[in-house]
């Protein structure tokens, strides 16, 4: 028996999908979609023009009249419909994940899926519960203020878990009534339509419009659409700027998720006895090549105590070393391929950097030539150099399974190695000690920050940046507030005049 | 002098078939993830600058800017622009659409080059 999932049939092409229809662009094109595990084309997906974002945000828009007004209750049913229908499918849905994005199997059955499941079911149930305020200013005032949805919003989203945060998206903003307008990433644009034609008849036709193309042409057409009230953007940070620079047009407001280079920091007492908890900190080290390194919280940069470093280096390496690569689509297989050519060509570059600029390559360290059906797919080795804090490939956002380690004398030391970085994302923190468990993550100027545990992402726990890593908290009811506003009822109970005129 | 940014041909005739389509272009890289640390290449002036950011030189005309935080790793790289015949990167450069991405390749100046590189400029 194969433990190889069964790639499924894919349409010869993939129209957008606009007020509930699968729509062909207008002007007719396509461009072809590879999947990474091969680098062979397996679909082709809409090349949409500015005519085909005005075609779903006017879809959206008159969406977004019954819409908003539906009831929480009605709007919870629908998005634990969704959600029995993505569990229903999940091995499917996983599969098509992995043949788009290049991940193993592994961790879209076990994680990006599962959590998609349970985003819907999270904001399905926060919903219910909510109560807006009242309160009594005075005793003949009275101030209401009612949470209202924002109307149509723009979500685009990045490649490196394409249903997963198209949902981290989705899911709240539907839950507070808004209507979506969702541009895939150009490199995975295959998913989140496979899962519209599950999930599409679910809600009402314009609700969810997904619109495939190239940041270049569809991003600012987009944005700057005056019938958009809000911009959510996961990605890099000059096409964060921008996209906050396209918000400016029509004063709306953007969520940005944009990355991080974030330090996985492991105390001295972590060394203390080799049992499971010292196991599970080793694991914590190599989950650098979890998703092959794209993830914008991946702890790239490993801040080891020296009294520990041998002991604790010489068992990452050799749990690093025996990670087992090939076909995505095998469940054994632990790490997958890169998500692009142009991806893989970039972790390249700073493969070669992080070895001329003197750092020492512990393991690892080239691409991965898997040879047979894979030679053409996007792989890299899992790499550990050992450097200092001022080099590159501690700076730069690799996104990869590249990991960058430096040793520290003190908790001060480790803590100011930490914070030197322009972003502040994710961190981790591994100790035994009590009070270095509540102390350290407090000086990590991080908007998550791990405590014996890396790379979990619960829906109930709010996730975002600090500093240049971003605005907004996804992943917890407060994202709602990022896509309502507030509308304020002040009502007089005085039957008296003001007196002035 | 030794100058801070070269290109190669290709990149030169895409900056070529870009600027008959857009007219005059920039190029911006700053950092974060998914297309983080790729260059983008704009319309000039269709990106707004931070203060402090830095023009490391031109290619064909065109301005490449970094990011000023980045600068302080990058200024002791040579940069070569070059193109790759594919996209994926994300972002929102001029040149995806003609399923073409810009890359950099970075080669460390030597002792001799650092004394003798063309100056830079910044947004001031």
């Amino acid at each position: 028996m194969s433990n190889t999932a069964k790639r499924p049939d894919f349409k010869a092409k993939y129209d957008n999908y606009i007020g509930g229809k699968f729509t062909a662009p207008v002007k007719g094109n396509y461009f072809d979609v590879v999947s990474p595990i091969d680098g062979k084309v397996f679909t082709q997906a809409a090349h949409s023009t500015k005519e085909d974002i005005e075609l779903a945000v006017d879809k959206a828009h008159e969406a977004f009249e019954t819409w908003s007004k539906t009831s929480v209750t009605e709007r919870s049913i629908l998005l634990n419909k969704i959600a029995q229908k993505i569990e229903d499918n999940l091995e499917f849905i996983a599969t098509v994940e992995t043949i788009d994005n290049g991940k193993p199997i592994r961790e879209t059955l076990a994680a990006d899926i599962p959590l998609v499941v349970d985003h819907f079911r999270y904001f399905a149930g926060v919903i219910r519960a909510e109560e807006s305020s009242i309160a009594e200013l005075d005793s003949q005032t009275v101030s209401i203020a009612l949470s209202e949805p924002l109307g149509v919003i723009a979500q685009i989203i990045p490649w490196n878990f394409p249903i997963l945060m198209a949902v981290w998206k989705l899911a709240p903003a539907l839950a507070a009534g808004n209507t979506v307008v969702l541009k895939p990433a150009e490199s995975t644009p295959i998913s989140i339509l496979v899962l519209m034609e599950l999930i599409g008849d679910i809600l009402p036709p314009g609700v969810i419009n997904i619109v495939n193309g190239f940041g270049a042409e569809l991003g600012r057409p987009l944005v700057t659409n005056k019938k958009v009230s809000k911009a959510a953007f996961t990605g890099s940070t000059a096409t964060g700027r921008l996209v906050m620079q396209y918000a400016t047009e029509n004063i709306i407001p953007v969520t940005l998720e944009l990355g991080g280079k974030s330090p996985n920091v492991f105390m001295k007492s972590v060394a203390d006895h080799d049992d499971d908890f010292f196991d599970k900190a080793i694991e914590g080290a190599v989950l650098f090549a979890l998703n092959s390194g794209e993830i914008c919280t991946a702890p790239s940069r490993l801040l080891v105590h020296e009294d520990i470093y041998d002991k604790f280096m010489s068992r990452v390496i050799e749990r690093t070393e025996a990670i087992v690569a090939g076909n995505p689509l095998d469940k054994a297989t632990m790490i997958g391929a890169q998500a692009s050519l142009v991806q893989k060509e970039k972790i390249m570059s700073y493969l070669k950097l992080g070895k001329e600029e003197g750092a020492e390559l512990l393991t690892g360290g080239d691409e991965n030539k898997l040879g047979g059906d894979l030679d053409g797919g996007y792989y890299i080795q899992p790499t550990i150099f050992k450097g200092h804090n001022k080099m590159r490939i501690f700076q730069e956002e690799i996104f990869g399974p590249v990991l960058a380690v430096t040793t520290f004398k003190t908790t001060e030391e480790a803590i100011e190695i930490a914070n030197d970085t322009m972003y502040g994302l994710g961190a981790g923190v591994w100790t035994r000690d009590a009070h270095e468990i509540y102390q350290v993550p407090r000086a990590i100027k991080a908007g998550r920050v791990w405590i014996n545990q890396y790379h979990s992402y619960p829906a109930g726990a709010p996730f975002g940046g600090y500093k240049q890593s971003g605005i907004g908290r996804e992943n917890h009811k407060m994202m709602l507030g990022h896509y309502r506003q507030t509308k304020n009822m002040l009502i007089s109970y005085d039957k008296k005049k003001l007196g002035f005129f | 002098m030794t100058k801070r940014i070269d290109a190669t041909e290709k990149a030169i005739e895409l900056i070529h078939i870009l600027k008959e389509k857009h007219g005059d272009l920039m190029f911006y890289q700053a950092g974060g993830c998914c297309e983080g640390t790729q260059p983008q290449c704009f319309e000039k002036g269709g990106f707004y600058q931070r203060m402090g950011d830095v023009c490391i030189g031109e290619i064909e005309g065109t301005e490449f800017w970094v990011d000023n935080d980045l600068f302080e790793y990058w200024k002791n790289a040579h940069f070569t622009l070059k193109v790759i015949d594919a996209f994926g990167a994300g972002g929102f450069s001029l040149e995806s659409p003609l399923k073409k991405s810009f890359q950099i390749e970075y080669r460390l100046f030597t002792e001799e080059e650092l004394e003798n590189l063309e100056p830079v400029h910044f947004i001031e």
